[in-house]
């Protein structure tokens, strides 16, 4: 590729140069792509030659602005990546929705104008999975450098492969590459200043732990709104996710319904996900009791908490507004910044909470409910042969333990591989192993966001990771959800009804 | 025989326009121009119409299935779609009646005022923003912790303990206020330019005849300056009924699609879920509601116009 890319000299020929033009075109022709132009069954004499068999390429990446993508940029634009394939990468960051879009429009009219597509999970795999490369024969092909630690399932966080990987098939469409995952973070300081006057109340200690229920949540909330009622400086008990973005409303609300009998939303297999996912159990006497117990937290959280959406209510926790709330990890650098009411270590974070009796259907099993966004990165299956490949190359580049651990350290990223949690700096900054201590994480950390991860291991495990649903007509479906639980936390509905027109508006989504 | 001095043409001989004669004259000049607009807007009119009948596939190559009525059928009875003609309703009128208010009486204050100049230039400076920019700054002001607007009117006691863009009730009013922010400036320019033709003999002579500010308003500017309101409310209305930066930027349709106006719908329809033949139905029905009114504001203002008499057609 690189000899196509000399610009005529001075001293060159009209007619040279028209010849040479001829000859490239010719050349170009013959690369267009095809399994016989690929450099795919070459034999390279070492490692680094592999990384450079793309020399003089260039990538396009589109992707969300997440931290990691913005430590990404960092290592691409510093030149580690062209130094080691001279393959020029452009990143290019938006937000989720704007990405999606133009990824969608992209990949379905069979574009190229994207090589390398982030894909979130839900939002993105479920709706372009089949537009999406299998990468198993890429990483089978000795002509391509792997990655060190390979790709089998133990080497990331727990499920994040089922989650981010797969969608309708066994084709494995993406490698995880980023993580939102779900913990709980409360204000230690208060819960200590407070826990005479709460024990006093409510005949209970105010601890957090793996085995704190939504109900205990909620009697918490109950408590910090009373002490806000008379002393405004007292922030309010709750932070929930109601706000613009609908699938952070549906997650929201299906970690907990999750956390009552491991209730989930289709009958469906979660990793493989289902293009016909027929009827939903939304209006059953679970997701009832699931949206009484949301409407009671609802009731419990700051009064503007319909307008919070996963950044705002954040950024009201930073303020000091509120006393707990359930966020993504990749939040943790913020919440540790010293300038904010809950930071420099006044922050613990523990695994989401465990389900309650009192607010349970039948008799399943009490987990501590935990949801996620796991970030892939994927290919267009469209690109040319040559192209895919080199495609390939960045997306082991970009999730390979050494740069994963880079990035963490710049930018507060969301390491995939657990190996990066292994390093003795990073495990120094997670604190004790999980369970062997006080309850709760707390900073403060070079590395804060390892504050989150062991909350995040158990919470990602079994039997607490709810994963799915994927489905096509997922961001169809959260919109739903998300509009009708917001009508109902204004007051226009009540949780039964509530289910009910969710339930309703989905089957006729579905045609089920 | 008189002859009309006061149009150039006229002494030319150039011929009125709203003639036949004029418009055989003014036809082949116009028809590139028609022609070079067909193609820009025919083509694409005619394609919306042919999805809005059409599952449309966007992979090359893949054909629209042909659905017949199903789009439209699904359009009458989403309820969603009502509803968002609602919001949208409420939104459009209320911006526009505040903004030809607002602006009215700003114009009326500037005119002829001793900084008159500065003024304009000041209060132009919101039309100068990129409506989502502006959407996105008013985000700020609205935030329900750190924002200033939102401090402001707790502390006056305006607002309770609720959010401004949070609550269903409120929402939609504070999207009212960012655009009446932004484009009443444009109003009130409009109007200003209209208040600078209004017969300055005229209005003097209904003051010695003892007519107040008020009355002379009515009686003498008001008449003059319909033809500028016209235009100012047919502007408005249009960019308000396609409007989305706003929604998008503040409360994208939310809290429980209080604020979805039907352009967001079309656009989340389309462009969110890539339902593109049922977006197409949606857009045709904005159009056709478009045209309607445009049409009815530019007949009335045509009424105002005498239309030339046939003996002004014979003097040309």
């Amino acid at each position: 590729m690189s000899e196509l890319q000399l610009p005529p000299s001075r001293g060159l020929s009209r007619r040279r140069f028209l010849g040479g033009l001829a000859g490239s075109a010719l050349l170009l022709a013959g690369c267009g792509g095809g399994e016989g132009s690929s450099r795919a069954n070459r034999t390279f004499a070492n490692e680094a030659e592999k990384w450079r068999q793309y020399d003089g390429f260039k990538l396009t990446f589109v992707t969300e602005n997440t931290p990691p993508s913005t430590g990404i940029k960092q290592l691409v634009d510093r030149g580690d990546f062209k130094n080691l394939t001279g393959i020029d990468v452009e990143i290019l960051q938006q937000d989720l929705p704007v990405m999606l879009q133009k990824a969608e429009l992209d990949l379905r009219s069979g574009g190229t104008t994207y090589d390398l597509i982030y894909a979130q999970d839900k939002p993105v795999t479920s709706v372009l999975a089949d537009y999406l490369e299998d990468l198993r024969p890429y990483m089978e092909d000795d002509s391509l450098p792997q990655a060190d630690g390979g790709y089998d399932e133990g080497t990331w966080y727990p499920n994040y492969l089922d989650v981010a990987s797969y969608a309708y098939s066994d084709r494995l469409i993406s490698l995880p590459y980023d993580a939102a995952d779900a913990v709980f973070c409360y204000r230690r300081d208060l819960f200590e200043q407070y826990a005479g006057q709460f024990q006093s109340e409510f005949g209970y200690p105010m601890q957090y732990g793996p085995d704190t229920t939504w109900k205990n949540v909620l009697d918490f909330a109950t408590f910090f709104n009373r002490l806000n009622a008379s002393d405004p400086t007292v922030p309010y008990g709750m932070g929930l996710h109601l706000g613009q973005f609908a699938w952070t409303t549906q997650l929201d609300v299906q970690r907990m319904l999750y956390s009552h009998g491991q209730w989930r939303e289709f009958d469906i297999d979660d990793v493989q996900g289902s293009k016909d996912p027929g009827a939903t159990r939304w209006g059953d006497d679970q997701s009832i009791r699931g949206l009484e117990l949301y409407k009671a937290l609802f009731d419990q959280s700051t009064p503007d908490a319909l307008s919070l959406g996963t950044v705002e209510v954040a950024d009201a926790y930073n303020a000091g507004k509120i006393a707990m709330l359930t966020q993504y990890h990749e939040f943790a650098a913020s919440f540790e910044d010293p300038a904010n009411a809950g930071g420099g270590g006044r922050t613990a974070y523990d695994v989401c909470p465990k389900g309650d009796r009192q607010y349970l259907a039948g008799n399943g099993e009490l987990v501590n409910g935990t949801n996620c966004g796991i970030g892939g990165i994927s290919i267009n299956a469209a690109a040319s042969e040559d192209q895919k490949r080199a495609a390939y190359m960045f997306a082991v580049w970009a999730t390979n333990v050494e740069n994963q651990a880079e990035n963490l350290k710049i930018s507060g990223g969301t390491p995939t591989r657990l190996a990066v949690g292994d390093r003795p700096e990073v495990e120094q900054a997670q604190g004790q192993p999980y369970g062997t201590g006080d309850t709760g994480r707390v900073g403060p950390s070079q590395y804060p966001n390892a504050l989150t991860f062991p909350a995040v291991t158990v919470g990602m495990a079994d039997p607490n990771a709810v994963l799915g649903p994927k489905i096509p007509k997922f961001n169809q479906y959260v919109t739903i959800v998300a509009n009708e639980i917001q009508a109902m936390c204004a007051g226009n509905s009540d949780p039964e009804a509530t289910a009910k027109v969710i339930q309703s508006r989905t089957d006729e989504l579905h045609g089920a | 025989m008189a002859v009309d001095t006061a149009t150039p043409g006229a002494v030319l001989g150039t011929p009125r326009p709203n003639t036949p004669r004029a418009r055989r004259y003014l036809a082949p000049l116009l028809l590139p121009a028609v022609i070079l607009l067909a193609l820009l807007s025919i083509y694409p009119f005619v394609w919306l119409i042919y999805m809005s009948f059409h599952a449309v596939g966007l992979a090359p190559g893949a054909p629209s299935e042909f659905v017949g009525l199903d789009n439209w059928q699904r359009m009458f009875t989403d309820s969603q779609y009502w509803a968002s003609w609602g919001v949208l309703a409420r939104y459009s009128v209320v911006s526009m009646v505040l903004e030809v208010g607002l602006g009215t009486l700003l114009a009326i204050l500037l005119n002829r005022s001793k900084h008159e100049k500065l003024l304009i230039t000041v209060l132009l400076m919101p039309m100068m923003m990129a409506p989502v920019v502006a959407g996105l700054l008013w985000q700020y002001l609205y935030n329900g912790t750190f924002g200033w607007y939102f401090w402001g009117l707790r502390s006056v006691g305006l607002l309770d303990e609720g959010t401004i863009l949070g609550s269903a009730d409120t929402a939609l009013w504070a999207i009212v206020a960012v655009d009446v922010w932004e484009w009443t400036p444009l109003v009130a320019l409009i109007v200003l330019s209209g208040l600078k033709l209004v017969p300055q003999d005229q209005l003097e002579a209904s003051w010695m005849d003892g007519a107040g500010p008020v009355r002379s308003f009515f009686q003498v500017a008001l008449p003059s300056i319909k033809g500028s309101l016209m235009i100012a409310i047919l502007l408005r209305f249009m960019d308000n009924i396609r409007i989305i930066d706003h929604f998008i930027a503040l409360t994208g349709g939310g809290p429980a699609n209080s604020t979805k106006v039907l352009p967001l719908y079309l656009y989340e329809q389309s462009f969110s879920f890539f339902e593109l033949g049922y977006g197409a139905s949606i857009a045709l029905t904005l159009l056709l509601v478009t045209i309607l009114f445009g049409k009815l504001v530019v007949n009335r203002f045509e009424e105002r116009e005498p239309r030339p008499s046939k003996k002004d057609e014979e003097l040309v």
